[in-house]
Formats: C-alpha cells, sequence, structure tokens
C-alpha cells in the first residue's frame, strides 16, 4: 500500500548545544514522519547525534537513536562552516517541513529561509521545539525533567512521603514529539501562501497532558498530590509479579468476585468514599487475595468480566505476547549489514495495513556531498 | 484567517478523555466537530463531577474537554437515528469514536456501512487494545495500559515495584489525543491527494508501547527501574530544600566540577551517589528560592516540583497556552502547541446536550423543520429547548 505522506521530504536539524530532551521529540517527530512514509532527512555533525553514544547500547548503537531514527537518511554537514550553511539551505529549499529546535532558529538562516524565500522554495512548515518558551525567562535552565517538575507531573507520581518520581523512559520529550507532529502535518493540510511555524514547548504540552490536576485546582483551589499506597488506582503483587488496580464504581461487584474474600464485603466499602476513606487497608485485603492468582489469571477473568485491571508486563515480556504478536507490532529493523532488532511499528493500522519501519541510518563519518 | 484543518467536518462519537480530546484539538486546528450523543446516553464525563468541592459552571471535565465543539443528540438505536447518521457521515469527513469494540458494528455505522455512506470518509478507532487480535474486548482506562504496555515496568524506586501514572494523570489517555488527532490529520492531507478514505485503528496500548520504544530495542540489556537516574546524566533526581519543599536538578557530566565547586565537594572520585548525598545536605540547609538561583549561576537545571495548583499559578510567568479561558473568562483545557500564523483559540464554550441538533440536520441533513418537529416528536432526535424555533419554517 502507498504510504499517507510519500510525496513529502522533512528535514531534521539541531543546533550543537540542544538539550536531550528536545533531540528526542525533534526524532520521535521524525520517526513517525519516516514510518508513514516520508523521505526524513537528519542531518548529524561529523561525530554524529549524541543520542547515538547514550547508553544502554545494543551493537555499539545507542537504543534510543536506533528507535527514534528507524527509517531515516542521515546527512552529515560540519556545523558553522560556510559549505555546511550552502548544503544546509540546498536541504531546506528542497524539503516540505523542517523540525527543529528553537536555538537553531537563531544560529542559522532558517528564520530568514521561512520569512523571505518563495513559498514554492521554501518549506511549507516549521515546527520548533524547546524546553520552555516566552513567557519563561530565556535565561531559565531546564531540562526534561525540570519541566516535568514545573509541569505538576512528578508531583503525582510515587509514595507521599518519598521522592517525587518521573514516569519510565522520556516521556516529556515523547510527547512534545507528538505534538510538533501532529502541528506540523495539520500544517501541511493548510492552503495559505504563507508558510506555517508551529511552536511546541515541552512545558506547556506537559501541562496539557496534566490538565485534570489544573482544572482541579481551578475551582476547588487544591490539586491533588500522590498518594502512593492510599491511592484509588495502584500497583499490587499478585503470585507471580504485579498487577495495576484500576476500577470505577461499576466494577465494585466484579472485582469482589475476582478476589473472592468476605472481608470486602465490610461496611467500609460498601461506598466509593468509604473505599477511599480506608484504602489502605482495602488495598491490603486485594493485594493478598491477588498474591494467590497469576497475571494471566486474572488477565482472563478481567477479560471476561470487562474489568480494566492491568496486569504489569515488562517490555521483553511483550515482545513475545500473543496479542502483540498476532497485530505484527514488533517490526524486525536492520542496524547494520549483519545486526537485525526489534522494535514497536507505529502505533497504527491503516486500513488493514501497518508500516514497517525502514533501517537505522549508519553514520557516514565525512560529510556527504548533499544529493539533491 | 483560515486554520489549517478548516473545511474538514468530524463527526464526533467521542468520549470521557481519550476520545473526546482528540476531536477537540481536531477542532482548535480548524475542522468543524460535531459532537453526537443520544436521548438515551451521553458523553459520560457530564456526569463525572470531580473529587471536592463542586464548580458552579457545570461538569468541568466536560467542559474543559469539548470547547470549541457543537452538539447534536439522534437515538442510534432507533433506525429514524441510524439513517440519519449516514445521512450526516455523506456529508462529511471523518468519524471518531472510542466505543467499545463492537459497538460501532451493532449500531449498523461500522467502517462499510459509513463507506457505503461515504466512500471518502475517515473512521477513526480509537481503543485500549485495537480492533483485532485475542485482547480486542480488553477494556481499560489510562492506568491499566500503563500496566500492559509496558511503561509502569520502567517506573520506580530502584528499590521497589512498578508505578502507574493514577488516576489524576492516566497518562496513556491524554498522550492519544495528540497522537490519535495527527493521524486524522495524515489521512485528510493524503487523502486530498488520492482521494481514498481510510480506517485508522488505533491502540492506546500500542501507542503507551511505542512511547518506551527504546526499552523494546535494548531488549534484555534490561532497562531497569531507577527512581529519577537516568542515562547520560550524571546526577538526576528530587530533593529536598530547607522548609520540605522538593527540587528537581539535573546535573550532566560536564556540569559536574561546577557542581563540586558550587556545593564545596572536593572528592573529584565520589560517586554519583556520594555526590547525591553531598548535595542532598547541602539542599537541605537552603531555602527554596537561594537553592534554585545558586544552581542556576552554576548552569545547572533546576526546578521546584509543583503541584497543579502551584503550576496553575505559574501561568504567564513560565507558560500561557496549556490552560485557556472562554470569553465569559471560564478556565478549559488549552493547546498542546500554538500555529503562529493561525493562531488556535477557544471560540465556543462546552456545548449543551442537542444544542445544534436542529441547526445542523437542517444546515447539513436538509431536513425541513416540520420534520425536525416529527423526529423529536419521536424521540429519534433531542433538541436544546427553543433550539427549533430559529429553523426558518
Amino acid at each position: 500500500m502507498r504510504r499517507p505522506l510519500e510525496d513529502f521530504t522533512i528535514l531534521e536539524a539541531s543546533a550543537d548545544d540542544c538539550a536531550l530532551g528536545i533531540r528526542l521529540a525533534i526524532a520521535l517527530a521524525g520517526r513517525i514522519a519516516a514510518d508513514l512514509g516520508a523521505e526524513v532527512v537528519k542531518i548529524e555533525p561529523p561525530e554524529g547525534d549524541p543520542v547515538r553514544r547514550v547508553p544502554p547500547l545494543v551493537e555499539g548503537q545507542g537504543a534510543l537513536f536506533a528507535f527514534l531514527n528507524a527509517g531515516k537518511r542521515s546527512v552529515v554537514l560540519p556545523s558553522g562552516t560556510t559549505g555546511g550553511k550552502a548544503a544546509f539551505g540546498q536541504l531546506l529549499a528542497a524539503a516540505h517541513a523542517v523540525i527543529a529546535d528553537a536555538a537553531l532558529v537563531g544560529s542559522c538562516e532558517l528564520e530568514s529561509a521561512l520569512g523571505a524565500r518563495l513559498p514554492a522554495e521554501a518549506p511549507r512548515v516549521a515546527a520548533i521545539l524547546s524546553l520552555l518558551a516566552p513567557p519563561a525567562p530565556p535565561e531559565l535552565k531546564a531540562s526534561e525533567f525540570t519541566v516535568l517538575a514545573l509541569g505538576g507531573m512528578l508531583d503525582l507520581v510515587g509514595e507521599a512521603e518519598r521522592t517525587p518520581l518521573r514516569l519510565g523512559g522520556h516521556q516529556a520529550a515523547y510527547a512534545a514529539g507528538l505534538a510538533a507532529y501532529t502541528g506540523l502535518v495539520a500544517g501541511l493540510c493548510g492552503t495559505a501562501a504563507e508558510p506555517e511555524i508551529v511552536r511546541v514547548s515541552m512545558l506547556e504540552t506537559v501541562l496539557w497532558l496534566n490538565w485534570k490536576s489544573l482544572a482541579t485546582a481551578s475551582w476547588s483551589g487544591a490539586a491533588p498530590t500522590r498518594a502512593g499506597r492510599a491511592a484509588e488506582w495502584q500497583v499490587l503483587r499478585c503470585a507471580d509479579g504485579w498487577v495495576a488496580l484500576v476500577y470505577q464504581e461499576v466494577d465494585w461487584p466484579a472485582l469482589c468476585r475476582l478476589a473472592g474474600d468476605a472481608r470486602l464485603a465490610d461496611r467500609r466499602f460498601a461506598e466509593r468514599h468509604g473505599r477511599l476513606r480506608h484504602s489502605r487497608a482495602l488495598a491490603d485485603i486485594l493485594e493478598e487475595c491477588f498474591l494467590k492468582l497469576t497475571r494471566r489469571q486474572i488477565h482472563e477473568t478481567a477479560l471476561a468480566e470487562k474489568l480494566p485491571l492491568g496486569p504489569v508486563s515488562s517490555p521483553e515480556e511483550l515482545a513475545r505476547d500473543a496479542h502483540y504478536l498476532a497485530r505484527d507490532f514488533l517490526a524486525r529493523v536492520s542496524l547494520d549489514a549483519e545486526t537485525s532488532i526489534a522494535m514497536p511499528r507505529l502505533p497504527v493500522v491503516w486500513s488493514g495495513t501497518h508500516f514497517s519501519p525502514g533501517p537505522v541510518p549508519a553514520l557516514t563519518r565525512r560529510p556527504s556531498p548533499v544529493p539533491l | 484567517m483560515k486554520r489549517p484543518l478548516s473545511g474538514c467536518r468530524v463527526l464526533d462519537l467521542g468520549i470521557i478523555t481519550a476520545g473526546a480530546a482528540t476531536s477537540a484539538l481536531l477542532a482548535d486546528l480548524g475542522a468543524e466537530v460535531v459532537k453526537v450523543e443520544s436521548p438515551s446516553y451521553r458523553d459520560p464525563f457530564r456526569n463525572w463531577s470531580a473529587d471536592g468541592p463542586q464548580p458552579k459552571d457545570g461538569p468541568p471535565f466536560f467542559r474543559f474537554t469539548n470547547r470549541n465543539k457543537r452538539a447534536i443528540s439522534l437515538d442510534l438505536k432507533r433506525p429514524q437515528g441510524r439513517e440519519l447518521f449516514l445521512r450526516l457521515a455523506a456529508k462529511s469527513d471523518v468519524v471518531l469514536e472510542n466505543f467499545r469494540r463492537g459497538v460501532m458494528a451493532r449500531l449498523g455505522i461500522g467502517y462499510a456501512a459509513l463507506r457505503a455512506a461515504n466512500p471518502r470518509i475517515i473512521l477513526a478507532s480509537i481503543s485500549s487494545q485495537g480492533e483485532a487480535g485475542p485482547d480486542a474486548n480488553y477494556v481499560s482506562f489510562g492506568s491499566t495500559l500503563d500496566a500492559m504496555g509496558g511503561l509502569a515496568w520502567l517506573t520506580g524506586y530502584a528499590d521497589g515495584g512498578p508505578v502507574v501514572s493514577g488516576r489524576d494523570i492516566n497518562y496513556p489517555d491524554q498522550v492519544v489525543a495528540i497522537f490519535a488527532a495527527g493521524m486524522v490529520a495524515t489521512a485528510w492531507l493524503a487523502r486530498a491527494k488520492t482521494g481514498a478514505g481510510a480506517h485508522l485503528d488505533l491502540s492506546q496500548r500500542e501507542l503507551t508501547s511505542f512511547l518506551v520504544g527504546e526499552a523494546f530495542v535494548a531488549g534484555d540489556l534490561k532497562v531497569p527501574r531507577n527512581g529519577n537516574a537516568q542515562a547520560p546524566f550524571a546526577l538526576q533526581d528530587c530533593f529536598r530544600v530547607a522548609g520540605g519543599d522538593w527540587v528537581a536538578v539535573t546535573v550532566a557530566p560536564e556540569e559536574l566540577a561546577a557542581l563540586r565547586t558550587l556545593i564545596g565537594d572536593s572528592r573529584e572520585a565520589a560517586s554519583a551517589v556520594g555526590l547525591g548525598i553531598a548535595l542532598a545536605r547541602w539542599l537541605g540547609q537552603r531555602p527554596l528560592a537561594a537553592a534554585t538561583a545558586a544552581l542556576a549561576s552554576a548552569g545547572i537545571a533546576a526546578a521546584p516540583v509543583l503541584d497543579g495548583k502551584q503550576a496553575l499559578e505559574e501561568r504567564g510567568r513560565l507558560w500561557q497556552i496549556a490552560i485557556a479561558e472562554t470569553a465569559a473568562g471560564v478556565a478549559v483545557k488549552g493547546f498542546p502547541f500554538q500555529l503562529a500564523r493561525a493562531p488556535l483559540a477557544i471560540e465556543r464554550e462546552a456545548p449543551e446536550i442537542g444544542a445544534d441538533t436542529a441547526q445542523v440536520l437542517a444546515r447539513l441533513g436538509g431536513y425541513t423543520r416540520a420534520e425536525i418537529e416529527a423526529l423529536a416528536s419521536a424521540g429519534a432526535i433531542e433538541c436544546a429547548p427553543h433550539s427549533i424555533n430559529a429553523i426558518p419554517g
């Protein structure tokens, strides 16, 4: 099947001092476009994108880099040189869209290219990413992690008496990458003569994700905080691992049937407000019950009874998961001439077809001549 | 000013967060989004009260999520309602839904029926597990998918078990809206060239796994749960300052010397753990403002760990667009990004039930006022009070 973005060329570029979180966000946006069929050209410095060297390494290649850059073309340009600038300008003129970090916009001809060139020559869309954006003071130093702190997401995860916790992986960076992709493709839909500029501030994206907490604060004057063992939804142990206790009021009877423990009939637990007040005691009883059940048993009951419980799987286990296998969710991608690795395909099935990612681009050590 | 999705009409069967927030973002980008409810079935968000004191401006989560939309109400379980829906689908570009699997087919408005009504239709199906596969009927809320998608496995303290994002974030329900809106826009862009519609099967569990994709690549290298530490940073964690507030700090390897100078730790060879203990002691003796200012002057990223209320108070100082306001000054969900040429804006408050039924049926379906009145009295549709009067007799 023809992929939806087959006719599009998209350029990825970042300044030498670009924050890691923004490199990851740019790369994720580009990875989505590449899976959807776009020609994605990633500009790298002669020593390679620093993400190539972020551990863990698989066959000498960073796992993050391999996942985020499968299916792209890598072009090496020496930054700060006249030749590099000229080549960048040519690549830019040939692209329908560019994804770049805000620092690059000030440091090269990207801005003038967007403003001054004829629309037919310049990219129609530029997605410009940063950790923070105005009105935040420009001198405020940030990282993906401190953005999570400012966005209220750290405060909501973990035990009440222990350190606030980040979610696994690079969720703030990847969410910003999703925002950049969506803004970019929306921009490509537009028919206006002037190019569109998509501005993604990672902090705004995180706050947007965390809207429920801000919404609650906006009318009640107080926001929720992490409750750990007292949380209504939390992870409990079971016979062979862990299961996320997730349920709504309507699910309570089915949950009691699964647990099969007379103590759950206690008046304290009859209504939601009582269950919230006695949430630690409830978690203790449910954990005792779950410790007699395997994740598979809980999974089967949850499927049959339409209970939203979540047996916890590791990525390694998921690579062998029957549902994921049936949906061809893990694709084999070549890392180099001899090695292939498994990674998630784009999480969409398009009229029955899924799109496998392309190979991970090798680094050409010498600046490449720019093919036009 | 034309927004990029201007001219794209969306019939929005999306409910709660995942579906309704996707179509809200499409509306922000310029699509005409018509929320479809039923006399016998509302978006459950209309009835979800928040915990704690109740706000005066109506169901808050619904109001936050459904601004910039129109709303109609028709009974899809009746033949008349179904026929009406398909007539509107023939005049629309996108249908979006996040029901349990099987509901669309049972209502007689599955992809085959929609395509028969409109060969160019784009159907976006957002579901827990995807359209097919042994777990297709597994139901979930966001935190179920933290667990089933691999994210919870990677979240937690180094000495503890997996952790979910929880009821207050429900992370997989939030991110899917940005991704799904992007996929709908992609299908709309492609359709302009090929003329072909599409059925987009969007599994929230798969998206959750995709967003930790590097852990699948690492495979048996086992990316462990490790609290807040993260490669390639030398040190990353939260620390208490004097007074008990938390500060988040990220130190890159090249910043170690500056940190050691700042906190007076001269042990060049100290491990990250040792340095963390020294930094914790140093921060514990300083109030919040002084601690963050000193770290900033040493070029180190540091920020207070804010809760939702404190984060909201930083609007106008650190951020601007994530929460917006209606013309009446009521807070609603804002935007995850902004466009410079055609800025996203809030132009409508979340609609009442059936606010636009009469108007949409007349304008798109070609129904006369008499026909609309007959459908309403038969109970096939529901119109907000007085809205039929606006239709020319």
